[in-house]
């Protein structure tokens, strides 16, 4: 389990994931990260920070943002 | 294992040596040569958009754009024979009323030279010619007018009877071709991009180029882009654009100015910058890897240069040297600057490598202090030098040595009495090249996207290492799709290559070891063949050896795999029966099948079977042996007759006061 923080660049809606900037990534986003199904659309706002966890840090795809905070 | 003349084979074995151990120091960056930068000139003139080369004959051709009043000249330099003391202020303006913001290109083919350059208007592209070095040019020839604003130009020989021009306007890349002297028809490439910011050409099988700008998402992107002469493309046609570096739109990054040279492998420069507070805009550059193609895209990462010019870097050289030229600096370096031969002067040296690490510390006389002396040494400078070691013996061929162990220094001191000085060396494998670099950005590789060797061979890349397949796993084959793995794998900011590239091979049962600066990936089996033997024709002097738990961390002796959707184990059955079931689990979710999830449990648990075996034997050293062989040994009071073992680890001690040359070797299962 490895956990990082990054701010939100933007949110979709319709599958209910996010773009990050990772902390330390000045040029690239991660897109398409899940977002904890308890956190509210309206809750998940750019330029908010986020903590985002991998359960398997081998696998990108395995990410999910756990908290969302100012 | 290194392959052995049959005489060195024969020395090592033998019971009275005389060794040979080489050692020298070598201007590289991992696989490529490392330019040392000298600058020669520092101008007043303005920074303009600007172009550069090198004639046949050795002349360094500069050309810029001047302002005049409210127009620009096409300005022009020519250096014969160009050094640390020749006139790089003189300047002949050759062209009125040019455009500054179209970009200018000089082209060369032994004493042909071509400038291209824009007019006024922004569209009509003229070239002058030279068959005399660039020391004269014919009268300017259309080759082009260009239905939108012209904003960069690159210009290309193939050969004498063919070259292209290839220029951007809106965003939108033309060719043009000139076959014995008659330009044909310009012609839009068949990519797509939003803005074009640089673009650079290079003729070497095909026309490659690199172009800057953006993409229809507002990415800023460093591309690749193969205009076809056969070789990798068909010839005529366009490849696929592949990305260099890549800035998410919004990011504040952008890439522009671009430039391309062929010294040795493939270079660059490019600018990038940033526009966000604490804005930056810094010349980047990169290589490619040695004997690898255009269209393998493998490059270096990108560092920056500490050069400041806002119209970007031109890059030309001649057989040995490279140039850097801007309008108002000329910089200069050697090419391929012969090896350092410290042999003579060794003392003494430790060398040891194991699956993930090494280290080398080497004595040298330095009485005279010629080692830190910028004339015969390499002063300052001998941090990031690599050291080639070879390890051998005197025999009835002469010196023979093997040589595929490469290290790179990392700190070096000068310990000092009367009469006597010693330099010594301390320096790195390349797991420590691939530890020093750290992610600045996020790197992702989207499922399905690649294969595990093609993400592993471009993190290599971004050290400057090369990997090569031998004899891997089936998991990391492109042609097995029951076996190949294209995971979801990212390298997040601040993580290392070293870091990034043991979890990678965490999906396969393949071991890593270095020849030099090139990667070889083995798969490990149990079915693996000896190599070679210990304690029969090759003495053992003395020996260790030990068997079970190495560490006070349990060995599992199970296995299990929680791939996604599937589930795999491997389970050692004599070792259950021994201390019950020792169980390791793992969620491995870049696996989906259970026969994927099998093998890799299966390659966990083979880690298991080599910690298992802790040997360790001094012997007289062999100078092929490498980490991952596995050999036979011999040892009557321990019960083993031809017994397997992995080599996990290497040292070499080598001391001519003693004298000493001895290897010892670090065994586990195989």
């Amino acid at each position: 389990m490895e956990i990082r923080r990054g701010t939100i660049i933007a949110f979709d809606a319709a599958t209910h994931s996010a773009t990050i900037q990772l902390d330390g990534s000045l040029a690239a986003y991660i897109t398409g990260v899940e977002v904890a199904a308890n956190i509210l659309d309206a809750d998940v706002i750019a330029g908010r920070y986020a903590l985002v966890a991998w359960p398997d840090p081998a696998n990108s795809d395995s990410a999910v943002i756990f908290v969302v905070y100012t | 294992m290194i392959t052995l003349s049959a005489t060195l084979l024969a020395e090592q074995k033998k019971a009275s040596t005389t060794p040979y151990v080489e050692l020298k120091a070598r201007e590289k960056i991992a696989s490529v040569g490392r330019f040392r930068w000298t600058r020669y000139y520092t101008g007043a003139e303005a920074i303009t958009r600007h172009a550069g080369g090198m004639a046949g004959d050795g002349s360094l051709l500069r050309a810029r754009a001047v302002q005049n009043g409210a127009a620009y000249d096409l300005s022009y330099s020519r250096v014969t024979s160009p050094g640390s003391g020749s006139t790089y202020s003189s300047w002949s303006s050759i062209v009125a009323d040019i455009s500054e913001t179209s970009g200018i290109a000089i082209a060369t083919n032994s004493a042909k030279v071509d400038l291209v350059y824009v007019d006024w208007q922004k569209r009509a592209i003229y070239v002058k010619s030279s068959t005399d070095n660039g020391a004269t040019f014919g009268a300017a020839v259309l080759a082009d007018t260009a239905i939108a604003d012209v904003t960069h130009v690159a210009f290309v020989y193939k050969d004498t009877t063919t070259q292209i021009l290839f220029y951007a306007a809106a965003g939108i890349v033309y060719r043009v071709v000139r076959t014995s002297g008659t330009w044909g028809a310009a012609a839009a490439w068949t990519l797509t991009v939003s803005t074009v910011t640089g673009l650079a050409a290079h003729y070497y099988q095909d026309y490659n180029l690199l172009v800057t700008g953006t993409n229809a998402a507002g990415k800023s992107i460093v591309w690749q882009a193969i205009y076809g002469d056969g070789y990798s493309q068909s010839a005529g046609t366009w490849h696929a654009l592949q990305e260099l570096v890549v800035a998410d739109a919004g990011s504040l990054v952008t890439y522009s100015h671009v430039s391309i040279g062929r010294p040795d492998v493939y270079r660059t420069i490019f600018l990038e910058a940033y526009s966000g507070t604490g804005s930056y805009t810094t010349p980047t550059t990169t290589h490619t890897l040695p004997s690898i193609d255009f269209l393998d895209a493998l490059w270096h990462e990108p560092w920056p240069l500490n050069i400041t010019c806002a119209t970007g870097i031109a890059l030309s050289n001649s057989a040995t040297h490279a140039w850097l030229t801007t309008p108002n600096g000329v910089w200069r370096a050697e090419i391929a600057p012969a090896d350092l031969n410290l042999t003579a002067d060794l003392l003494k040296l430790t060398a040891y490598v194991d699956f993930d690490s090494g280290k080398l510390v080497a004595t040298v006389r330095n009485d005279a202090g010629a080692y830190l002396s910028t004339a015969s040494g390499k002063g300052d400078a001998w941090i990031g030098t690599e050291l080639k070691l070879g390890l051998g013996y005197r025999t009835s061929a002469g010196n023979e040595a093997a040589t595929h162990l490469s290290f790179w220094i990392d700190s070096y001191e000068l310990t000092a009495e009367a009469g006597k000085a010693q330099l010594v060396l301390n320096a790195s494998t390349p797991w420590e090249l691939l530890q020093r670099w750290t992610a600045t950005k996020q790197i992702n590789y989207p499922a399905g996207s690649t294969t595990i060797v093609n993400i592993l061979r471009d993190l290599m890349a971004r050290a400057g290492i090369k990997t090569t397949l031998d004899n891997a796993s089936s998991q990391l084959s492109t042609i097995n799709p029951g076996f190949t793995i294209y995971p979801a794998f990212t390298i997040k900011p601040k993580e290392t290559l070293k870091s990034a590239i043991q979890r990678l091979m965490l999906l396969v049962t393949d071991g890593i070891r270095f020849q030099n600066a090139t990667a070889y990936v083995t798969d490990q089996t149990a079915a693996d063949a000896s190599a070679y033997a210990f304690g029969t024709t090759h003495p053992i002097k003395t020996a260790r050896y030990k068997s079970g738990q190495p560490t006070s961390a349990p060995l599992p002796n199970q296995v299990q795999i929680l791939a996604k959707g599937a589930f795999g184990q491997a389970r050692d059955w004599d070792q259950i029966e021994l201390r019950t079931a020792t169980t390791t689990q793992e969620l491995v979710t870049n696996l989906t099948t259970a026969t994927q999830a099998n093998t890799h449990a299966a390659g966990i648990l083979r880690q298991s079977t080599i910690a298992a075996k802790d040997d360790t034997i001094t012997t007289q050293p062999h100078c092929g042996l490498e980490v991952h062989d596995v050999v036979d040994v011999t040892e009557a009071r321990a019960g083993l007759s031809a017994a397997k073992r992995r080599v996990k680890a290497i040292a070499i001690t080598y001391d001519t006061q003693k004298p000493k040359f001895e290897q010892i070797i670090t065994l586990g299962g195989v």
